[in-house]
């Protein structure tokens, strides 16, 4: 039975990762996701040095654009293709139950986009540490939080662009929007407006994790706990709420 | 309780009636059509079987399990097999990583998988493009490649939504001989079809449906419940005296010329035929042969869904 379930899980969540990973959808985003590596190479191709201020400053401006197109492009294929292709009708009908068939998409999403958006980060702080000549072990800290960062960025935005992608047609335009004009105004508002953003929650992660540069600069009120805690609980909410919908609508065979 | 059961199953989609009072008995083994025009409302019978679609009212079982209880779902899934009215296959994956696919997600051992899908594909005729993504595929092939793919894990019954529509004449006779072949291998089998002669070919029982069940039964049984028996005399010349001697008669129920023969209900062709025969010949007749009417499923279809309607 725990065999049987594994399997399903590896089959499934195996496709999918192997979907996000090379597919021609997938080669966009990792064309995106590199983006910290044609910058900071390039940085250093042209003979300067990227210290630990200015591998924080260039990795944070990119950080927001990566993770939104990655949790965007994979997160809300996840059902839409599905439903576009007319192959959801038969899966949901065949050996796996409804509430596995979300939650295994969505590991799979998880590990493949996480390694997309991560590998190029890492890669790119040894190239930095490198050209400095500063041990790599220094301000691993500061690794550790864009890392952090990405772990819940890409849950809580795959959940969101999961969601969307099950319920609206056009999810990549509504993606889009929400993505690069809520997500990028909220954030920069007084009060406790920025509450109601993703980034915000990322920020404040980065701010408790790192005490000096850019990261550290972040004006939250937020400690680490609740800076994962709440985007993990949008992320788990949207999952949910994905499966409430796939078990209620009724799935057209020509939908 | 019968194998696959339906009680008072009824389907909606606002105003539209889809199903209503649909009751099904099908026993195991039973190669089962569900016979109607379109629109009849086969597609959604099996939509909600296959636990795609929520009954509006009523309740449905397949072995024991109740359609639509979540526990019982998986249960229902893993002894079934469907083909629905549109195939779905990931068409970027090869036959065979379809197949896969499925089976995996069933828990087919590797070892069981492997040999199953290539004996699967060479049923089929296409194991040699086992490794082309599907599509490349025609629709027919396609359409076999589902079928296949309702079987990967070897499920008792089988919910085929017309898998002949869209084959060849030559696949299509594979296909029901293959019908033919689960059924006599102890498969269940339950057939949505509007083709009549298909029906009357692999079934051993027939629902005819037009949103209700109009009537169910093996094909000699329906014939026999809903068609009088009748004569056909062929003469030399079926004129308008003939009819009217005939239609004289008081034991004959009804007369009508069909391609110059003359067709005659009545309910004992045995004690009746000989008055006949001579009332033909009084009104100036010349009979050259008297048969009994052959009565096919065709007759008894059209007539059921004439009376619906
Ligand atoms: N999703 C839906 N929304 C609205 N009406 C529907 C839906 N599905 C089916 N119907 C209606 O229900 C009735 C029965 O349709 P169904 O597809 O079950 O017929 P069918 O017997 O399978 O016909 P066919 O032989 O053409 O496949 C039709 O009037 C159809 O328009
Ligand atoms: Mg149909």
């Amino acid at each position: 039975m725990i065999a049987e379930e594994w399997g399903r899980f590896t089959t499934l969540a195996g496709l999918t990762a192997k979907t996000t990973l090379s597919s021609r959808k997938g080669a966009v985003t990792w064309v995106v996701a590199l983006l910290p590596l044609y910058v900071i190479g390039g940085v250093i191709a042209a003979g300067r040095q990227v210290d630990i201020e200015l591998f924080q400053i260039l990795i944070l401006a990119l950080l927001s654009l990566v993770l939104v197109v990655t949790a965007l492009v994979h997160g809300s294929r996840l059902f839409r293709e599905e439903l576009e292709d007319n192959t959801l009708a038969y899966l949901t009908t065949r050996g796996i139950s409804k509430a596995s068939l979300v939650a295994y998409k969505f590991l799979g999403y998880y590990g493949s986009a996480l390694l997309i958006v991560t590998l190029p980060i890492v890669a790119t702080y040894f190239l930095a540490a490198a050209s400095t000549g500063v041990p790599a072990a220094e301000n691993i800290e500061v690794l550790g939080a864009f890392v952090a960062m990405a772990a819940v960025g890409i849950a809580a935005f795959g959940g969101l662009f999961l969601l969307i992608g099950f319920a609206l047609k056009r999810a990549l335009m509504a993606g889009l929007l929400y993505g690069f004009l809520w997500e990028t105004i909220l954030p920069i508002l007084p009060g406790n407006v920025p509450l109601l953003s993703i980034t915000h929650y990322l920020r404040s992660i980065g701010k408790n994790l790192v005490s000096t540069g850019i990261l550290s600069q972040w004006i939250t009120t937020l400690d680490l706990f609740t800076a994962v805690l709440v985007p993990l609980l949008i992320a788990a909410a949207a999952v949910g709420l994905t499966y409430v919908l796939l078990i209620t609508r009724e799935i057209k065979s020509k939908d | 309780m019968e194998f696959i059961e339906t009680v008072d199953l009824k389907r909606t989609f606002g105003d539209i009636v889809a199903v209503e009072d649909l009751n099904l008995r099908i026993r195991e083994g039973e190669v089962f059509a569900f016979l109607g025009p379109n629109g009849a409302g086969k597609t959604t019978t099996v939509r909600m079987l296959t636990t795609l679609i929520h009954p509006t009212s009523g309740k449905a079982y397949i072995g024991g399990n109740e359609v639509g209880r979540e526990p019982d779902s998986m249960n229902i899934r893993a002894m079934t097999g469907f083909l629905p009215e549109a195939p779905g296959l990931y068409e970027r994956l090869s036959a065979a990583r379809n197949l896969d696919f499925y089976g995996r997600l069933y828990g087919v051992p590797e070892s069981r998988r492997k040999a199953r899908i290539e004996e699967l594909l060479k049923w089929i005729g296409l194991w040699k493009r086992r490794d082309s993504p599907v599509a490349t595929f025609s629709k027919g092939m396609r359409q076999k490649i589902a079928i296949v793919r309702a079987m990967v894990h070897d499920p008792q019954i089988l919910f085929l939504d017309e898998p002949t529509a869209g084959l060849d004449p030559s696949a299509a006779k594979t296909v029901r001989d293959f019908l033919v072949d689960l059924g006599s291998m102890g498969k269940t089998i339950f057939l949505n079809t509007h083709n009549l002669s298909e029906a009357e070919r692999v079934s051993t029982r027939i629902g005819v449906v037009s949103t209700q069940l109009l009537a169910q039964g093996t094909p000699k049984e329906l014939a026999a419940r809903y068609l009088k028996p009748a004569s056909v005399f062929r003469l030399r010349e079926a004129t308008e005296d003939v009819v009217q001697a005939v239609d004289a008669l008081d034991f004959v129920e009804e007369v009508h010329v069909e391609d110059g023969e003359l067709h005659v209900s009545l309910e004992d062709p045995q004690k009746g035929n000989p008055a006949i025969a001579k009332a033909v010949i009084a009104a100036g007749g010349e009979i050259e042969f008297i048969v009994e009417k052959e009565m096919g499923l065709e007759e008894v279809y059209l007539r059921l869904l004439e009376d619906a309607a």
